[in-house]
């Protein structure tokens, strides 16, 4: 029995850290690709702007299971190479990076034109405006729907089992096997994604309140 | 446990990015057959050749967890009677050192094409299909098929046929594997067929009645049984299936490693070293000792046994 | 002596309608302009060119000699931004609905654009913001987010905050037009002090025709994208020649 639960802690241990990194990664370059994508979706160069429709269409339009497989399997035929954890990562955060670009393009939209206008009038560059005036009524809108994708991305580490990584799901799984224990390992497969969950959404908190606007310009 | 053509919700597609990644190697095939190996787009930047592999000095060994044949642990450390008998076998060709590549059971091969591992070994039977898509060496592990059932005291059924006579019943089999063939060829109406993830969740349905039979590989229920308890369950050879044998398996541009396999094999078969290692799993070493791979990989879709 | 802002044959269209038809107008430095004219004729328009919020389809508008279109292909395009960035500084503008920044304190929407167009450092900037939040009647109202001021209050920021900048040409577009009626007259007396205690030429569009009767040394009455009377203020309020100022004026006249 106790043999059985030091198994179980060793095992989920580790998974529990292989996934931790992948959110975590997956996470910072998604919200990268969000912000570099969503403001070339709206710049003024029709390249950027093709670039990111691009980006955003494909990435969106097939399913993280196709990319990493790509990224993982196909990829070495053309001479490149990624490590599993690379592999994953960048998988998770192109693919939620897509919505994200969404996000920030239309949390962007959002902020009225009067803004742009007057930072015009007020003779600041494309670069200002951006930086000092609209980011800072834009974010706010944000943070939460980034919340959301963020435990979606959470969610979907778990695929990673298809390239050698050892994830809590996969953990579980192979515990299961060797131990024909099924209820055990579930249960702290459960409680491990929960507690992640949670420290997400306290992530999330925190951000929605160093990012709030002064009260009554609350986005609705 | 080891199946054959083993369905996984996403196997169209694994098999579609294997042929893509097929298709793309198809030069470096082209030029292994002439003898050359060198000049493979995989070749070149994985290099699995065996000069390669004895200047890295370790083999990359792709296996998924299906106890007995391969086991991973949960330090992640490898097991298993397959990943045993590679080590030995590499020992012999001069690699000491073999490192688990820990892949879902349908990842293998796209991994082993993409360069990603060396070989794999984990209970992977023969078929003619995978025999074109990777290069096996001769068989090392073959098993007969099984049935596992509830212990009533009273005899139940022994064969496919049987299961197909009693329409009470129903068959679990690992999802799309060569069981559910087996079942169909005696008679079995799709609809009392039930696919089953994995062997923990086919005892669960046995125990809670969602099915009555489930059926696999011998040395998996076996695995299982021990894990169960032998009191509850019974275990029983299908009866009039055939044997089923599984090998390592090879990149299709490594012919020379998987030669070089093959000799060192068989010259653990020949002093004893091999008999002793599989026995000590409980696997038959006497079972692989008239077939080949010629004849498995040649060898029509399995058949329910004699026909009447 | 060359005129400050030149307006030449300026043409603007949305769709099949004319808004702007072969406009010209100088302007020279130091000049209080009233814009006047019923809705829809293109004064908000021709201040938003100005202020180059706008594209055109035909002509050419300098400001201090500077001139705001290339000819392309397509026809006038702006200057390169690099260029324009020099133009626009010269000109501030003030916009009906205010445009203040809603996450910046009143301070900050004026000290920050000082700050970022490198016209004055933090200190001063900060004391420059005072200053003209005193002269607007709002020290009091510093550290407050604009969601916390009257409409009245909200303009005044605004005109305190493009006053900062210092520049040389002031456009405001029916800064009172939003107010409740009770709070326009705060924002007048706010821009009749601007007016007389500077030199900077004014354009300012409205409805409160004895306001731009006091405010303006030039009054030009706006009918279908053309101007259609341009003289003094005594002129073209007592002696209109054209029927339809004439019309325009009988009307506002009614509703004051
Ligand atoms: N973005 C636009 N699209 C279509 N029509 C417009 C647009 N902006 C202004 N207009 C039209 O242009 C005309 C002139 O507008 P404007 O210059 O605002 O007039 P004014 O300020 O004199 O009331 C109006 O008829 C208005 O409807
Ligand atoms: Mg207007």
């Amino acid at each position: 029995m106790t043999a059985t639960l030091i198994d179980l802690a060793v095992s989920m241990g580790r998974g529990l850290a292989i996934t931790a990194w992948l959110t975590m990664g997956g996470c910072a370059l998604a919200l990268a690709c969000a912000f570099l994508f969503g403001l070339g979706r709206v710049s003024e160069r029709r390249a950027v702007r093709a670039i990111s429709i691009g980006y955003i269409e494909l990435f969106r339009g097939t399913s993280v299971f196709v990319q990493i497989f790509w990224l993982y399997y196909a990829l070495p035929a053309f001479g490149i190479l990624l490590s599993p954890m690379v592999s994953g990562i960048v998988a998770l955060g192109l693919n939620v990076g897509a919505y994200g670009a969404e996000i920030v393009r239309s949390a962007v939209g959002a902020v009225g034109r009067d803004q742009a206008e007057a930072s015009t009038a007020l003779n600041l560059t494309r670069w200002q405006s951006l930086r000092y005036i609209i980011l800072p009524q834009a974010v706010p809108r944000m943070i939460p729907v980034f919340g959301n994708n963020a435990v979606e991305l959470l969610k979907a580490t778990a695929i990673v089992s298809l390239i050698s990584l050892s994830d809590i799901t996969f953990q579980a799984q192979q515990f299961r096997i060797r131990t024909g224990q099924t209820i055990m390992p579930f249960i702290v497969t459960l409680l491990l994604y929960f507690m992640l969950y949670l420290l997400i959404l306290h992530g999330v908190r925190r951000a929605e309140r160093a990012y709030a606007l002064p009260s009554g310009n609350r986005p609705s | 446990m080891p199946r054959l053509n083993r369905e996984r919700p996403h196997r169209a597609l694994l098999a579609g990015l294997a042929l893509a990644t097929l298709i793309v190697g198809a030069p470096a095939a082209r030029a292994d057959d002439v003898g050359s190996m060198a000049g493979s787009p995989s070749g070149s930047q994985s290099g699995r050749g065996l000069t390669t592999l004895r200047q890295r000095g370790f083999a990359r060994l792709a296996m998924s967890n299906e106890p007995p044949w391969a086991v991973i642990r949960a330090d992640g450390s490898i097991g298993g009677a397959g990943p045993d008998l590679v080590r030995a076998v590499f020992r012999r060709m001069g690699i000491d050192d073999v490192r688990g590549v820990v892949s879902s059971y349908g990842a293998m091969i796209p991994g082993l094409m993409a360069g990603r591992s060396d070989l794999i070994d984990s209970g992977m039977f023969m078929t003619p299909g995978r025999c074109m898509a990777v290069a096996y060496s001769q068989p090392d592990l073959c098993d007969r098929e099984a049935l596992i059932m509830q212990h009533k005291g009273r005899p139940g059924p022994r064969s496919y046929r049987d299961v197909a006579a009693d329409p009470n019943l129903l068959i679990g089999v690992p999802a799309g594997g060569s069981e559910e063939r087996l079942a169909l060829t005696a008679g079995v109406p799709p609809a009392r067929i039930v696919p089953v993830p994995d062997g923990p969740s086919g005892m669960i349905m046995l125990e809670t009645g969602r099915i009555q039979i489930y059926s696999l590989p011998a040395m998996s229920g076996r695995h299982l049984l021990d894990l169960w308890g032998t009191r509850r369950f019974d275990l029983i050879p299908a009866d009039g299936t055939p044997v089923m044998c599984a090998g390592a398996a090879f990149s299709r541009d490594a012919t020379d490693l998987r030669d070089a396999y093959d000799r060192a094999l068989a010259a653990l078969q020949a002093n004893g070293d091999y008999a002793r290692l599989l026995t000590r799993y409980g696997f038959d070493p006497a079972l692989s000792l008239h077939r080949t791979r010629a004849d498995l990989c040649a060898a029509p879709q399995p058949t329910a046994g004699p026909r009447p | 002596m060359q005129p400050l802002i030149r307006i030449a044959g300026l043409s603007k269209s949305y769709g099949s309608s004319r808004i702007l038809d072969n406009l010209s107008l100088d302007i020279p430095a130091g000049q209080k302009v009233a814009l006047i004219g019923p809705s829809g004729s293109g004064k908000t328009t021709i201040l938003r060119i100005l202020m180059t919020l706008e594209s055109i389809d035909s002509g050419q508008v300098e400001i201090g000699g500077a001139r705001l279109f290339d000819e392309t292909a397509t026809g006038p395009a702006y200057v390169a931004e690099r260029r324009l960035r020099p133009i626009r500084a010269q000109v501030g503008m003030v916009f009906q609905h205010f445009g203040l920044f809603p996450h910046l304190t009143v301070e900050r929407n004026i000290v920050l654009p000082q700050i970022l167009n490198r016209v004055a450092s933090e200190p001063e900037a900060r004391r420059k913001a005072m200053e003209l939040l005193d002269l607007m009647g709002l020290a009091d109202k510093a550290a407050h987010y604009p969601d916390r001021l009257s409409g009245g209050q909200k303009q005044r920021v605004a005109i305190a905050r493009a006053l900062a900048l210092q520049p040389r040409v002031m456009l405001f577009d029916e800064p009172t037009s939003a107010l409740d009626p009770l709070r326009v007259n705060e924002v007048l007396q706010v821009l009749h002090a601007v007016a007389r205690t500077t030199d900077m030429t004014m354009l300012l569009v409205t409805h409160e025709m004895s306001f731009a009767r006091n405010f303006a040394d030039r009054v030009l009455f706006f009918d279908h994208g053309r101007i259609v009377e341009d003289g003094p203020p005594d002129a073209v309020f007592d002696t209109p020649r054209d029927p339809r100022t004439q019309a325009f004026l009988r009307l506002s006249s009614q509703g004051e």
